[in-house]
């Protein structure tokens, strides 16, 4: 089974002289916003060099404020590329997700949602199968104390690791096909995955496969965090922002490190 | 009479990635609608699509209502080839375990089962398809990789069974009875091989 390398696309909302526009960012510890481009440009780039699918994230409650518009980019893009679109981003109904399934999403990111509504899983799960559901988790791990390492989530609860694992198996009790770890203290900073906090996890006892963030920096990152946690599949979008990087090399680099990828075709096999 | 471009019917049972497969089929240079029910189809069409990405309960439920089941499990020899992707492949069988038992066409003379161990479910990316005769352009030499995101699938024991891959142990990747095909992997969203693997169907 090969692994995935995933770009993680955020698409803001940007202010521009015409008014507001869509842009992809990458964000640096969940806030500060850099502009990276256009949203074709940047997943045709990326999908010409081998990038195994998208994480495609609405990062500014588009998906509330402006759902026609955000169909209307979903589809066009899908129009484009024939990668896997996986998107995110304030879904919070059946409703919405069946939508975006319409309009070129082939699995739905839930967020905080899923920890505020817990049948909302299950409902997306029962109508369009477990695999169709990624439920992703963003957090901020603390310095280990008496008690464990203090967990933050998004919803502003703070937990001990304990009680993560517990909320990661409620999530796969309720027909999450796949879980989303979101690094936020990392993210942007290029320092590594955090693969000891990770390794604690025992995430391979979830029995599904989860795909992490939040960090990645050089190529070795994704290798190591192949190695060492055997995790399906490494998401990143700053790493992926810049132009010297690209999944190509992530894939040689992995390749070499002995972990199974998908190749890239040779002249023969192209049509 | 002269042969006409192909046109491709897809299912609409209601749920699906209806634009992605869409999209993917326009790409192969076929025109298409969405069917909700099987007298939308026009009169020339050539080839129908059962998508994926949905329950078995669902596409059960949605195509014994609409009508979609009775007329695909009595479909004609010379009636428009039928490719029923990931789901759209395990409703040709006999039925599936997936939320409960539910009955499916029994096209295919098998049961869907869980595939993987209980430590590994779900069966995620991108993966090695054994052709086991030449199909569309490929030939059982190479072993292309196509996306794969499933649960349950077919076995492979059956020589309705044209390719395999394995998760845990060798499971079905495309089946073939007659004019109906299926495949458990999405060509939709496997790139250039996925748009060569539907380019060859539609010529079918």
């Amino acid at each position: 089974m090969t692994v995935r390398i995933i770009p993680k696309l955020l698409v803001a909302e940007i202010e521009t002289r015409s008014g507001l526009r869509s842009a992809i960012v990458r964000t640096k510890n969940f806030h500060e916003r850099t502009v990276v481009g256009s949203l074709d440009s940047q997943a045709r780039i990326l999908e010409a060099a081998y990038a195994d699918e998208f994480l495609l994230v609405f990062i500014d409650c588009q998906i509330q404020k402006d759902f026609n518009g955000v169909l209307r980019e979903v589809s066009n893009l899908r129009d484009k590329i024939a990668v896997p679109l996986t998107i995110g981003g304030s879904i919070d109904s059946v409703g919405v997700a069946s939508a975006l399934f319409r309009a070129g999403a082939d699995r739905v990111c839930i967020g905080h949602e899923a920890l505020r509504n817990p049948s909302l899983v299950a409902d997306i799960a029962a109508r369009y199968g477990n695999q169709a559901v990624l439920a992703s988790v963003d957090f901020q791990a603390g310095r280990r104390n008496a008690t464990g390492i203090p967990i933050r989530l998004r919803t502003g609860v703070t937990i001990n690791e304990l009680e993560f694992q517990s909320l990661l198996g409620t999530l796969v009790g309720n027909g999450a096909g796949q879980i989303h770890l979101h690094d936020m203290t990392r993210d942007g900073s290029g320092a590594g995955l955090d693969i000891h906090f990770f390794r604690d996890l025992a995430l391979e006892q979830l029995g599904i496969p989860v795909v992490l963030s939040g960090g990645c920096g050089v190529a070795e990152d994704f290798v190591q965090a192949f190695i060492e946690l055997s995790v399906s599949g490494i998401a990143a979008s700053t790493y992926f922002a810049r132009r010297d990087q690209n999944p190509i090399q992530v894939r040689a680099h992995a390749s070499n490190g002995g972990i199974d990828v998908r190749p890239v075709l040779n002249r023969r096999q192209r049509i | 009479m002269p042969r006409r471009d192909p046109h491709v019917a897809v299912c609409d049972y209601g749920a699906g990635n209806l634009n992605s497969i869409l999209a993917a089929l326009k790409r192969t240079g076929a025109s298409v609608n969405l069917c909700e029910y099987p007298e939308e189809m026009p009169d020339f069409t050539s080839h129908i699509v059962i998508p994926g990405v949905a329950s078995f309960g669902t596409v059960s439920n949605a195509l014994q209502e609409s009508g979609w089941a009775n007329y695909l499990a009595t479909a004609q020899s010379n009636g428009p080839a039928i490719l029923g992707i990931c789901v759209g492949l395990q409703f040709l069988a006999k039925g599936s375990d997936e939320h409960g038992f539910r009955q499916g066409l029994g096209i295919i003379d098998t049961r869907v089962v869980s595939i993987g161990t209980p430590q590994a479910r779900q069966h995620v990316g991108w993966d090695e398809v054994q052709f086991r005769e030449d199909t569309f352009g490929f030939s059982s030499q190479e072993h292309p990789y196509f996306y794969f995101d499933h649960g349950y699938a077919l076995d492979a024991r059956g020589d309705w069974c044209r390719g395999t891959s394995s998760y845990g142990s060798e499971f079905c990747a495309i089946a073939k009875v007659g004019r109906v095909w299926g495949v458990q992997f999405h060509p939709e969203l496997s790139g250039e091989l996925g748009h060569k693997f539907l380019a060859g169907f539609i010529q079918e």
